[in-house]
């Protein structure tokens, strides 16, 4: 029997004793694809995320609108973390971007940056395997981003000691590997 | 001539598949880091919101952002991040009512249409509450632009519990796509069906579209849990995506121009 409840913290509209799924956002791939970001959530396995495929053309019949899935991935593919999309973007090379934030406990998070190529797969020419985590310190969640004139703009959330606040930061890319420096964090309204 | 020729072919096949291999790891890795360029030390912060407030951000012409939170108010970043104060919309939570709860920010044209639902408790019962869903519009300088639907918003009416706009999208000739629920029942059996409304780009229900200007979803035969659609995309040709979650997996909608259609599921499940 299923009994339906509310998970705190999690925007999930339908929980049911072990598990939530709902779909994040949905845009176009440069070849015209249909990418659907979701996640879902189980006692079991935590919180992941998916980035499902689809082609551009769908199969239009009585009972279904859409054939085709092309891809199926999960992130973190092989990390036991919990991770929960909030956004993603693709570039001009077709690549993809997601934000979300990684949960090593419940109380302890950080907002993390993955690459994936246009077919799914980790970019592992980007950060550490294709995952970085942000170059500004303190920011515990992920949740949106855009490329604005060329340039990666990701926006989350630090929860200070008083108060939370968005904070908004640019990155550029450089040459390299490995996670990057983080600068520290100024907000003394919400940790002093 | 013919061994010479053998073996010519196997050296170039071994070296092109050798190559081919290399290439990946050859292509240069990258990272990313902070771009001081941009705000305070390559950061912005904004104005203190609670965690339940994620901030969105949407890209504007000729270099600004916007950047939203979930409480209706909507700031303004120039090029370089730095926050434009007179550029920043308040939401005016004394004329217009409860707090809303804004989960989808667009451009038409340089104006700005935001979307959410906000939740009310019924006069008759306090235990009982209910959602709302709205949309409205600003002008180019974040005032609210009363010449959109009704008084710069779109009324909202009662429509019972999970009744939300969950994420729209413009058109390209400026009509504005609202994917979400609606409620249909009342309290103590409340129920929600997945809507996708157009309105023309004044704010004025487009009833070309659909039913009456509104695409419901069970209508067609989906589960009874298929309460809303979360995202929502203009399709080539002018038709419309939609997906949300039916109770066991996503679900992707596929709808005309002018709303018409069938919607059934694709794609794995968890």
């Amino acid at each position: 029997m299923t009994s339906w409840r509310t998970v705190p913290n999690l925007p999930c509209h339908y929980v049911t004793d072990d598990r939530c799924m709902l779909p994040v956002s949905m845009r176009r791939g440069r070849d015209g694809q249909i990418l659907v970001l979701d996640y879902s959530y189980s006692r079991d396995t935590g919180l992941s995320g998916r980035l499902r495929s689809f082609s551009s053309r769908g199969t239009r019949g009585k009972d279904s609108a859409i054939t085709g899935v092309r891809s199926f991935r999960s992130f973190p593919d092989e990390e036991s973390e919990s991770f929960l999309p909030s956004s993603f973007t693709v570039d001009r090379r077709n690549r993809i971007y997601l934000v979300g934030t990684s949960f090593r406990t419940d109380s302890d998070s950080e907002a993390v940056l993955v690459r994936l190529g246009g077919r799914g797969f980790r970019d592992p020419t980007f950060g550490a395997e294709g995952r970085s985590i942000l170059p500004l310190a303190g920011i515990q969640e992920g949740r949106s981003m855009a490329f604005a004139n060329r340039r990666l703009i990701l926006a989350g959330i630090h929860n200070g000691q008083y108060c939370a606040v968005t904070v908004v930061i640019r990155v550029r890319f450089q040459p390299g590997s490995g996670q990057p420096a983080q600068a520290p964090l100024e907000v003394r309204r919400c940790d002093e | 001539m013919r061994r010479l020729f053998r073996t010519g072919l196997l050296w170039i096949v071994l070296a092109s598949s050798i190559g081919l291999s290399v290439l990946p790891s050859m292509a240069s890795a990258d990272r990313i880091e902070l771009d001081t360029g941009f705000g305070n030390d390559g950061y912005s912060v904004g104005e203190g919101l609670d965690v339940l407030s994620p901030p969105e951000v949407f890209p504007q012409p000729g270099g600004g952002l916007l950047v939203s939170d979930r409480v209706g108010d909507i700031d303004r970043l120039d090029a370089q991040g730095n926050p434009d104060p007179w550029g920043r919309f308040d939401y005016p939570v004394r004329t217009w009512g409860w707090e809303p709860y804004t989960e989808d920010i667009a451009l038409q044209g340089k104006k700005i249409i935001a979307a959410g639902w906000f939740s009310e408790t019924s006069a008759d019962d306090p235990t009982f509450e209910y959602q709302r869903r709205f949309i409205y519009r600003l002008t180019t300088r974040s005032r609210i632009d009363r010449s959109f639907g009704h008084r710069g918003r779109i009324p909202a009416k009662w429509d019972g519990q999970g009744s939300v706009f969950k994420d729209i999208e413009v058109t390209e000739d400026g009509k504005i796509l609202a994917a979400g629920g609606r409620g249909i029942a009342q309290n103590p059996n409340p129920e929600a069906v997945a809507t996708i409304t157009r309105y023309r780009p004044n704010g004025a229900l487009d009833r070309s579209f659909a039913e009456k200007g509104t695409f419901y979803l069970t209508r067609r035969g989906s589960p009874d849990s298929f309460r809303e659609f979360d995202t929502i995309l203009e399709a080539g040709g002018g038709g419309v995506l939609a997906a949300g979650y039916n109770g066991d997996r996503t679900v992707v909608v596929k709808l005309t121009k002018n709303g018409k259609g069938t919607a059934g599921s694709a794609g794995e499940t968890a």
